[in-house]
């Protein structure tokens, strides 16, 4: 498809306005004027346009999503229920058009769905966590609602039919897709909606945030106080009193409750800054936070902020501490009983449940977080990282992805403006000792699998050769000697083994070997016996012991060989009853054989580590989860 | 994946002293093998030669 463009004349100044394709109807005009296109014609529209940009991206920014570029003409930026949210218009190289939509770190592509919306006031009954049937396939639940009560333009954007205010609505697939619907005076139009990393993006013609700081004086103490991130701070306290503001619909921070406060202990200077996780972030905010339940755990939050990759927050409890950002990609829970999922390939326990509330704050916030109480928090853990579910029916449900971020990487991030509080315990992530016990299993099994395979294959060459195989008579004596012919061993090293076999009872029989090198006459000597004792005692029969036996000599170098043999029996009568000497003897000697008590032994020596591992995982999991209500 | 289990980011990186140690103890396996030596055996082998250590019975 062809980009279309017209071009008319402005009704105000005469000059030519060009619109860039024949889905954009709304444009600033250079005079300053917003005019919609409608049927061929220009008519001025009384729309509030952007005075202060506090943007990085702006007209005629380039990027690229999904291996095509595009270039942004314009937004409008939506000022909805808890959240200012930007809307940028991008035409693709094919001409097709979508938004590019952010707020908060958040950045996603808004593409019209193929799917077929259902009439509007079926998502207006909607409850949050309800399916929404808009794929017969593929549950999609409603995770948000939001209202957007005014908004305000720059540039050339795509903005369906005349509208003040719209909604919207967003679902999220156990699938992993998103789509939002955007109802504008009753019209439902469907998105699909992709959320990117902004450095995915290549953004090109990026201009410099100009921050438009709100100085205001608090109204509580009158004291002056500066929001810096506005308009995306939906709250701010009083950095003197903590007095607690919201903003409302006119776009002004007013008071919300008041505060009697006292030393707020925040451990992070407000104002300083440093590089974490990659990022430049300046620390704007702090409050201390309490859950509303038993044991009522108190820990410290504090809210961080970078132009292009938005709000972080630093999470301290205990000494440990937490990196966390919302995320757009996440899990889909089906139901509020899920107490573990899968997210990739990790495993996430439920660790704590619970609703809270803010103590004390100082600084600016992106939510307004004086208003949470009814907000439902669920964190699931797989360390070090952290999914933390926050749903309200109002509100709609929120996922953050926590990181353990460890004191040495924050101390080196903030220098002095960060004072460490002592350690207590094992952190929720902490990844100390932290080892998915199926995957200790899983390696102990792989490393035996390999190392039973490595004695297969070392054995497969064994020689297994027979040099006597023979029964030798004892003499009166109950004695034998003699000399075998000479045999060679052909190999660097190897064993032989003797198996010997007398036919004693409650008797004796002790084989001497000595096996000599032709050559250099070295020797090396074996002594094997034999024994095997029976009875009966108070009744009950015992045996101990054998007729047969087995020796070896081991790591023989190749040579010339001839083996020197003495056998002894027992001589005399023994004072056993029923006994029997041997009267003769059968020797076996093998030469190149495989010794299966190697493989033994190093499988025991190979599993020692694994089994440390999961007795330490256990001790350090104990300690972990005695902070939760919900052991495993 | 990150195949260099020595580097922080790869899977195998908490099994890290395992798999050296099991490598190791493969060496030696192959060695014992491949030797005839017996492991930890406590077999009354010994052993003379004319020039070394070693007693002639």
């Amino acid at each position: 498809m062809e980009l279309q463009t017209s071009i008319l004349e402005c009704p105000f100044c005469n000059r030519i306005v060009q619109f860039s394709h024949e889905d954009v109807t709304l444009l600033q005009h250079d005079c300053g004027v917003v005019l919609q296109r409608n049927n061929g014609r220009l008519v001025e529209k009384p729309i509030a346009t952007i005075q202060h940009p506090v943007a990085i991206i702006q007209k005629g920014t380039a990027g690229r999503w999904n291996g095509k570029s595009f270039r942004v003409t314009g937004r409008f930026r939506a000022w909805m229920n808890e959240s200012v949210y930007n809307y940028w218009t991008i035409i693709f190289d094919d001409s097709s058009i979508g938004y590019l939509a952010e707020g908060y770190g958040i950045y996603a592509v808004y593409r019209k769905s193929d799917l077929t919306p259902s009439n509007y006031t079926s998502y207006q009954q909607l409850k949050v966590g309800e399916d929404t049937n808009l794929k017969k396939d593929v549950s999609l639940i409603l995770v948000s609602k939001n209202e957007c009560y005014r908004w305000e333009m720059e540039g050339e954007i795509y903005i369906p039919d005349d509208v003040r205010k719209f909604k919207t609505y967003e679902f999220a697939g156990e699938d992993g897709s998103h789509v939002e619907a955007i109802v504008i005076n009753e019209t439902v139009r469907l998105f699909d909606v992709f959320y990117v990393p902004y450095t995915t993006l290549e953004l090109t013609n990026t201009r410099n945030r100009e921050p438009h700081e709100q100085k205001l004086n608090c109204g509580q103490c009158s004291k002056p106080n500066v929001v810096k991130t506005f308009p995306f701070a939906q709250s701010y306290a009083c950095k003197f009193c903590g007095a607690k503001h919201k903003i409302n619909e006119e776009g002004r921070y007013i008071l919300d409750q008041r505060s009697h406060s006292g030393h707020l202990e925040n451990n992070i200077t407000i104002g300083a800054s440093g590089i974490i996780k990659g990022i430049n972030y300046e620390v704007i905010g702090y409050a201390l936070k309490q859950e509303v339940n038993e044991p009522s755990s108190e820990w410290k939050e504090y809210t961080l902020f970078n132009p292009e990759e938005g709000y972080a927050f630093l999470s301290e409890y205990n000494g440990h501490w937490i990196y966390v950002r919302e995320r757009g990609n996440t899990p889909v829970l089906p139901d509020d009983r899920v107490r573990q999922f899968y997210y990739g390939s990790e495993s996430f326990a439920l660790f704590n449940r619970y609703n809270s509330r803010v103590r004390h704050a100082i600084g600016e916030f992106p939510s307004n977080i004086f208003n949470d109480t009814q907000r439902n928090v669920r964190e699931f853990i797989s360390p070090p990282e952290m999914w933390i579910y926050e749903r309200s029916d109002k509100e709609g449900i929120t996922w953050f992805l926590g990181e353990h971020i460890s004191r040495k990487e924050l101390q080196a991030a903030l220098g002095d403006s960060i004072g460490m509080p002592y350690k207590v315990g094992v952190g929720a992530i902490e990844p100390k000792g932290f080892l998915n016990p199926g995957k200790i299993l899983m390696v102990a099994l792989v490393a035996s699998l390999v190392l039973m395979a490595v004695h297969f294959l070392t054995t497969l060459s064994k020689e297994n050769r027979i040099i006597i195989s023979k029964s030798y008579a004892l003499d009166s004596n109950s004695t034998v000697s003699f000399v075998t012919p000479g045999f060679k061993l052909d190999k660097w090293r190897s064993n032989l083994e003797f198996e010997v076999n007398a036919p004693v009872s409650n008797s004796w029989f002790e084989l001497t070997g000595t096996l000599v090198n032709v050559s250099t006459g070295t020797e090396y000597n074996l002594e094997q016996g034999v024994e095997y004792y029976h009875g009966v005692s108070e009744g009950e029969s015992w045996a101990e012991g054998s007729s047969s036996a087995t020796g070896y000599l081991s790591e023989i170098p190749r040579g010339t060989y001839y083996l020197q043999i003495n056998g002894n029996g027992e001589p005399g009568l023994s004072s056993y009853m029923d006994a029997q000497k041997a009267d003769r003897f059968t020797l076996e000697v093998t030469y190149d054989v495989s010794n299966d008590r190697n493989l033994g032994y190093c499988l025991l020596a190979l599993l020692i580590m694994p089994a440390i591992q999961f007795i330490w995982v256990l001790i350090i999991e104990k300690k972990r989860w005695e902070n939760s209500p919900f052991t495993p | 994946m990150k195949w260099n289990f020595f580097k922080a980011g790869s899977p195998l990186f908490p099994f890290r002293w395992t798999i050296i140690v099991a490598i190791m103890i493969n060496i030696m396996l192959v060695f014992a093998n491949l030797s005839g030596w017996r492991l930890l055996a406590s077999d009354a082998q010994q052993q003379w030669a004319a020039k070394g250590p070693g007693y002639h019975k």
